[in-house]
């Protein structure tokens, strides 16, 4: 599925982030668990199956991907509409607090661009919304604030080195 | 004062948020602007005209409940809130009751006003361009189409319009509307070749406050005002609107979209129910009615000083330029999706989500019409009950329609002969090409038309079926073939270049009447003379001086009017008259015959006033003997039609809908199904049988060709079984003669195709 989705749409570029999902899926409440199965037939997911399908799809190419976690900025008059739409849903949970809402990417990691031994570089992909996060970005709705990632060892992002730790993307 | 203002996109085709924001800002020193929009990439909302903004959801995770409390209580804190997209204020019609503050009408004025709003344009004064519903069966809107030279426009009654130029992009464009913005109210409109104008106004509770009227001088390709010239409201217009206002309780703003023909006649185009987005342009002309209708709706006065009042020194044109802003801490825009592989400069799409909005109001005032299923004549009736009869049935099937064909014949007939007067006779022409059946021959002959020809061959087959060559016309670029013209004087030959035209006035005695198929200016076509070509005109008459006395001359022409629309055929008779007038005036002898092809729909032939035709062409060429038509296709279309069985019926998952009819016909035997409509009529094996409507079912062929899709949309029943039959019906004409061979392994036993043309032989 992922491959003919690949080939149609990126013409199969091996770092290209797969666009299929949030063409064929759309945003909103999943219940946990959830099995593969499952995600396959549903017509609406959340964003952590968003994460892990784009995982799966990043890694049948060959690209070593990894969860990853964002904490977004976004206004409290959409954040009470997200809450309303899970409110009372069965197998979800809370994951918005005032302006902000926790938000699972996919962190991929391509080789490192030292000459010498060093951490790999990592790229993350948003398949929620189809796009790459870029690790300098302006801080505001929509932006992110702070990131970890499922790393055994850690990686650079722009300036930032993350792992498991929750990083700080505006921290002086 | 706080006021809140919705629709920010700035791209290519503009919301109205920010010209209104930015003419309170104008006007209004206290206001407080608060732009809400439902995409963080409208860039409105980075102008310095928004004091605070607010980006909610798009609408397919907006919590419709929640915000139109979030709305409610805006109002009753004293904020006026002017919404700007058309769907958010229909639905905002329903979702918040009416408040003196919320500056937007009620569902009953947006009733009243929705597309295509033909009472509407009778109270202004406006004309209203003919329309027809969606819901009419398919050849009535192929009819519509033709009737105004598909130069026609499908519109949604919220949202949406797109040209027309054909029926192929129609039908593509019906089912990509449905899927965007639902099927409900869906309409086709005739297009108005003029000026597009605007009339604004604003009203406050019924009451008229203001009004302009803006000409477009510069529009983007889209057509959306680049530039404008404000002029004010004419005395009846403004008497017009402020009567509609008042009976329609309108309240807030409107622009309706009007076109000028170049006649001076105004026609209704739409009536939109918010502020234009050039609105500020007004404003800049000295003409601020989004402060007007602000100040109205919270009764305060605007101060005398700002340009509210009409000033003699403010500029009546206003223009767009584009300007860059720098984008706000704390706002930014959205990152850029990854660009799919086919994608180019597409990032700037509005992301509002608003087609399901659409789709959700479109559910929700299902008002349209049931679909009617297309009607068939008695005779056509009769032939199906005659073929569904037959004890056994070959498939895929070609039938013949006798009754249908016979009475379509003999119609003709009748219909020249009464238009005949005794200077000038009315003549059928039968064009071979169309359908060279033995059938169709046959009723020509015994029904006193011509055989028109394009080769030996089918000279050879006129004679054959007993044409004598006084009743033969020959025409087209390849007579000669695959012998030379032997058989002579026929009736009539007409040269589609000027050197084979040249040719035939030196031959002895080819036709009794010589003349030459003209190509007509500005009518593109690969056939005939170029006489917009002045000195190739003057040739052909310096030729035809030369033609020897007792040779008569005429003049042919040939556009198909299934394709140009009858309108456009109708002008190209009217010119083909003045030039045959040119013609006789430099030749010295007048034309004597005009033949006219071709390419009709049966309806389109039936519909000519023959007699008038007659009269019109005769006043201003009384030497014209014979007016000649060429009805091929309105005689054979409706004659034959193809029987073909379902082979597979594909359903939706977890329903008996069928969405898909495998059949073992092919778009090989229905060549111009994806050109024109077909009616469909599903016999059942119990006997029984329906004609079907347009629907969602499609119905695919037999073969291993991606485009063969023999219909996109039919409404079959939930109960149509495998074994179960569909007739194809108008599949005469050109579904015949250009039939070809494909995926038939190269074995003849198929089915009854060629037999039962040969058995509709023999009966005839």
């Amino acid at each position: 599925m992922a491959k003919s989705h690949e080939l149609h749409l990126t013409r199969g570029q091996r770092l290209a982030g797969p666009r299929w999902l949030n063409r064929r899926y759309q945003w909103g409440p999943s219940s946990w668990p959830l099995y593969w199965c499952q995600a396959a037939t549903l017509k609406t997911i959340d964003c952590g199956v968003f994460s892990a399908l784009a995982r799966e799809s990043f890694r049948v190419k060959g690209v070593n991907a990894y969860a990853g976690q964002v904490i977004r900025q976004l206004n409290p008059e959409s954040v009470a509409h997200f809450e309303r739409l899970w409110s009372g849903r069965p197998g979800t949970f809370g994951w918005t607090a005032d302006e902000h809402v926790y938000h699972e990417v996919t962190v991929i990691l391509v080789s490192s661009d030292s000459k010498v031994d060093g951490p790999p570089v990592a790229l993350v992909y948003d398949a929620t919304d189809g796009h790459w996060i870029e690790p300098d970005g302006e801080r505001g709705y929509g932006r992110d604030i702070a990131i970890r990632a499922d790393l055994s060892e850690s990686a650079t992002w722009g300036r930032h080195v993350i792992n498991e730790q929750w990083v700080d993307l505006h921290a002086c | 004062m706080n006021v809140l203002i919705s629709g920010f996109y700035s791209g290519p085709s503009p919301s109205p948020g920010l010209g209104v924001a930015r003419s309170l800002k104008a006007a209004i020193a206290a206001v407080r602007i608060t732009g809400v929009d439902y995409w963080s990439g409208s860039s409105g909302l980075q102008h310095e005209a928004v004091d605070d903004l607010t980006v909610m959801p798009p609408w397919e995770v907006l919590d419709r409940e929640l915000y139109a409390q979030f709305i409610r209580e805006r109002l009753e804190s004293g904020s006026v809130c002017l919404p700007s997209l058309d769907l958010e204020i229909r639905w905002l019609a329903d979702a918040v009751a009416a408040h003196p503050l919320l500056v937007s009408p009620s569902r009953q004025a947006l009733e009243i006003t929705r597309k295509p709003a033909s009472v509407i344009a009778a109270e202004l004064g406006l004309g209203m361009p003919e329309y027809i519903s969606c819901s009419v069966p398919d050849p009535g809107l192929h009819a519509f189409c033709r009737r105004h030279s598909f130069r026609v426009w499908l519109k949604s009654p919220h949202h949406g319009a797109a040209l027309v130029r054909s029926w192929r992009e129609f039908v593509a464009l019906r089912k990509s509307f449905a899927a965007a913005w639902g099927e409900t109210g869906l309409f086709l409109q005739a297009h108005i070749h003029g000026h597009e104008e605007s009339l604004v106004l604003i009203a406050n509770q019924g009451k008229f406050i203001d009004g302009l009227h803006m000409v477009k001088r510069i529009t983007t390709p889209e057509g959306k005002t680049w530039a404008g010239r404000i002029l004010t409201l004419a005395p009846a217009q403004r008497a017009a609107l402020t009567s509609v206002v008042e009976r329609i309780e309108w309240h807030g703003a409107a622009e309706i979209e009007v076109i000028r023909d170049l006649d001076g006649q105004l026609w209704l185009n739409e009536w939109n129910p918010r502020f234009p987005a050039w609105i500020h342009g007004a404003t800049l002309c000295g003409r601020n009615l989004p402060a007007a209708l602000v100040a109205a709706v919270t009764r305060t006065t605007l101060p005398a000083a700002l340009p509210q009042a009409t000033a003699t020194a403010a500029p009546r044109e206003f223009t767009r330029v584009v300007v860059e802003i720098p984008v706000r801490d704390g706002a930014p825009l959205p990152l850029a999706e990854q660009p799919l592989e086919w994608q180019i400069g597409a990032m700037g799409k509005y992301g509002a989500g608003l087609e399901h909005l659409a789709l959700s109001l479109a559910e929700r005032d299902d008002v349209q019409a049931p679909r009617r299923a297309p009607r068939i004549s008695e005779q056509l009736r009769a032939d199906i009950s005659s073929y569904l009869a037959r004890k056994s049935h070959g498939s895929p099937e070609r039938f013949s329609c006798h009754e249908t064909a016979i009475d379509a014949f003999r119609s003709a007939a009748e219909r020249a002969r009464r238009a005949s007067t005794r200077e000038c006779q009315v003549e059928i022409g039968y064009s071979v090409k169309t359908s060279p059946d033995a059938l169709y021959l046959d009723l020509a002959l015994k029904n006193g038309f011509d055989a028109e020809c394009i080769s030996q061959l089918e000279v050879n087959q006129a004679v054959l079926a007993g044409f004598h060559k006084s009743r033969i016309v020959l025409n087209g670029p390849a007579k000669g073939w695959p012998h030379p013209q032997s058989l002579r004087p026929l009736k009539a030959i007409y040269a589609d270049s000027l050197e084979e035209l040249v040719e035939l006035v030196s031959a002895p005695k080819a036709a009794a009447t010589i003349g030459f198929r003209a190509r007509l200016p500005c009518f593109n076509s690969r056939f005939g003379i170029d006489i917009g070509d002045l000195p190739r005109f003057s040739a052909v008459c310096a030729t035809l001086r030369r033609l020897p006395i007792g040779i008569e001359i005429g003049l042919h022409h040939h556009l198909a009017s299934a394709f140009i629309g009858q309108k456009l055929w109708n002008d190209a008779f009217d010119s083909l008259i003045s030039w045959a007038e040119t013609i006789g005036g430099q030749v010295g002898r007048p034309v004597s015959t005009l033949d006219l092809g071709g390419g009709y729909y049966p309806e389109d032939f039936a519909a000519l006033d023959l007699a008038a035709m007659v009269a019109h062409a005769r006043s201003r060429l009384p030497g014209l003997k014979r007016l000649v038509f060429e009805p091929g296709r309105a005689l054979t279309q409706e004659t034959m039609a193809i029987a073909t069985r379902v082979l597979e019926v594909r359903r939706e998952l977890g329903s008996n809908t069928p969405t898909d009819i495998v059949v073992d016909t092919c778009v090989a035997e229905l060549p111009l199904c994806g050109t024109q409509p077909h009616r469909v009529i599903h016999a059942r094996q119990n006997g029984s049988w329906q004609v079907l409507t347009h629907g969602y079912s499609r119905v695919l062929g037999r073969i291993c060709m991606e485009d063969d899709i023999l219909s996109e949309g039919i409404g079959v029943a939930d109960d149509i079984a495998i074994g179960d039959r569909l007739l194809f019906l108008d599949a005469g004409a050109y579904d015949r003669s250009m039939a070809y061979e494909f995926g038939k392994g190269g074995l003849e036993e198929t089915g009854g195709m060629d037999a039962q043309l040969v058995v509709g032989v023999a009966r005839t």
